[in-house]
């Protein structure tokens, strides 16, 4: 089953992003954080196949994170869709400079938000980026 | 830079179209003196060859001169002051100070001052005054001065020296417009990113309000009626939420504008700030708020209402901030030093150096970090203006183990030998009246009541 991490510092954000999925109808093993440096330690264990990643939370945001998993040769290979408020165009180039497969702009419909991570993982398994 | 002067400026495919404009008119005017220098004098003069050659170096030079290299100040200078040459000579091989091509000292005086600034345009007056005069003094050595040649001199001088105070002028209001201009675009963008970041604390209860609709809407026969109930609940408390960021938010605006209104008498905190714990509407947030008051605090001097919503938003920002279920402790007493009370709150896990309390430092329009991710900014943002309004301080402490208290003194009703009394936001007086209005029409709502956050 495709590991998958959530992590916002909002526990309602939290929450929609988890039922979005779920009742989809797809399938995931879904982990969640709610602190950057939390999440960090939690992916090096967990080693989820796709994280959905708030830019704005407490201690380290979510920019520095994304960069920090593409970094790191042991989990470069997590796909990553940041999903934020921030939806101007100055924090969508950010995102995808850190190596972000692709930007949600919150507020989000759950359905977009279910096949836009569907589309990242089917894509990563095509070896092509999203 | 290009010169504004010279056949490469004039025909370079990348001069703008002003510099080319700018170029081929003086080559025009360059043309146009030198034939009727020719005419005048024809048969030529002596020194008509010397002005012809000096005209061909100064064509030269402004072709072949490395100007790209220059700043456009540096070649407008040089530009200027070859031109200057070229009229003093002009004028020196000619009939003199009895020549009436002075008159084209004044090109170079405009260009300056529509091409660089007032100041460089008073400089140039003054070296046209003086090649002038030098023309005069060199004219002077080979024949005797007449007084028409003194009086013509002069009068240049002097025109020379009028438009030059002109300019000064000038240049002083063009110093103030360009320092209001500067203060206004400051403003603005300070005001856009105000915006820019209020639209993204907007953003996050939106983001469940819409997301928890559209799911039940659309799953009602997958969703159990437990869910169903947590769904509306987070949609109630979102939308609650909210309603409190654009009270908020209008609550800075009339601050910022002079229209909201403080009714100040003598108050206890400790009523207000037990007050202000009713307005939690989750039993379990108001159950985890001590409050404690130092014996003889003596009453503060601030608007009732107004420190109890403070106060609500502040007990937020401590729950949201603090680990789970910890106790929010609040202790009021006398401020060391001054005629102020204080108010501390204090809770297990606040840091001191969390972006959360980041609204407490700094200008209160403009301290909205842009990390800030729990709506709560607004609120702190407009804590610290009405605060600040009251004549008091807000604050972080930090202990020694990195742990927070945010802190808040406003004066004490001893310090105040006035009674009651009303003021007006961004300190101005004047639209006391006004305020006074706005403030019954916000009493005529009655209080705000204040959610607990559900989110840290």
């Amino acid at each position: 089953m495709t590991k998958l991490m959530i992590v916002d510092d909002d526990p309602s954000a939290r929450r929609l992003m988890r039922d979005s999925l779920g009742l989809s109808g797809d399938e995931y093993e879904i982990f969640e954080a709610d602190r950057g440096r939390f999440a960090l330690q939690l992916i090096s264990v967990v080693r989820p196949d796709i994280v959905l990643l708030d830019i704005s939370m407490p201690e380290i945001g979510g920019i520095p994170v994304c960069t920090e998993i593409k970094r790191n040769p042991a989990t470069s290979g997590t796909q990553i869709v940041i999903v934020s408020a921030h939806s101007d165009r100055d924090f969508i180039a950010a995102s995808l400079s850190a190596g972000a497969d692709d930007f949600v702009a919150k507020p989000f419909q759950p359905a977009d938000l279910a096949r836009r991570v569907r589309l990242v993982i089917e894509s990563n398994a095509l070896g092509v980026k999203a | 830079m290009r010169s504004s002067f010279g056949f490469r400026a004039m025909l370079g495919s990348q001069a703008a179209p002003r510099e080319k404009v700018a170029a081929a008119l003086r080559c025009l005017i360059l043309v146009t003196v030198f034939t009727m220098a020719w005419l005048q004098s024809a048969p030529r003069s002596p020194g008509f060859d010397l002005v012809v050659g000096f005209g061909a170096a100064y064509v030269l030079i402004t072709t072949f001169l490395p100007w790209s290299r220059m700043d456009r100040r540096q070649a407008t200078l040089i530009m200027l002051s070859a031109d200057i040459g070229l009229i003093t000579a002009l004028l020196y091989t000619q009939t003199g100070t009895t020549s009436e091509y002075y008159l084209l000292y004044y090109l170079p005086i405009l260009h300056a001052s529509v091409r660089l600034n007032f100041r460089d345009a008073v400089a140039t007056c003054a070296l046209s005054a003086a090649s002038y005069m030098l023309v005069g003094l060199l004219e002077g050595t080979e024949t005797e001065i007449t007084t028409t040649v003194i009086w013509r001199v002069l009068t240049f001088a002097l025109s020379a020296g009028l438009l030059g105070a002109f300019f000064v002028v000038l240049a002083r209001e063009h110093d103030a417009h360009e320092q209001l201009k500067h203060n206004y675009q400051g403003a603005m963008q300070a005001k856009s990113d105000f915006l820019s970041r209020v639209s993204h604390e907007f953003r996050t209860p939106l983001t469940a309000i819409v997301g928890f609709t559209q799911l039940l809407y659309e799953h009602e026969d997958k969703l159990d009626a437990d869910r169903q109930h947590d769904y509306l609940v987070i949609i109630r408390d979102q939308a609650q939420h909210l309603a409190r960021m654009i009270e908020d938010m209008l609550d800075l605006v009339r601050i910022d504008e002079g229209r909201l209104a403080l009714r100040r008498d003598s108050i206890s905190l400790q009523e207000a700030v037990e007050s202000g714990k009713l307005l939690l509407e989750d039993p379990a947030a108001r159950e985890r708020v001590t409050v404690a008051a130092e014996p003889r605090t003596p009453a503060a001097y601030a608007d009732r209402n107004e420190i109890e919503q403070v106060t609500t938003r502040l007990l937020l920002a401590a729950l949201a901030q603090s680990e789970d279920g910890a106790e929010v402790s609040v202790r009021i007493g006398p401020a060391a030093d001054e005629e102020q009370v204080q108010m501390m709150i204090q809770a297990s896990g606040m840091r001191a150096d969390d972006d959360i309390l980041a609204p407490l430092f700094g200008p209160a329009m403009n301290s909205t970090s842009q990390k800030l991710s729990s709506g709560q900014a607004l609120g702190l943002t407009v804590s610290r203006a009405l605060i600040e309004l009251h004549g008091g301080r807000i604050w972080v402490d930090e202990g020694s183990d990195g742990e927070a208290t945010i802190c808040f003194s406003v004066p004490d009703f001893r310090a105040e030998e006035s009674g009651p009394e009303v003021i007006v936001g961004a300190l101005s007086r004047e639209t006391a009246k006004a305020g006074a209005e706005a403030n019954d029409e916000a009493d005529d709502s009655g209080r705000r009541p204040i959610g607990a956050e559900t989110h840290a």
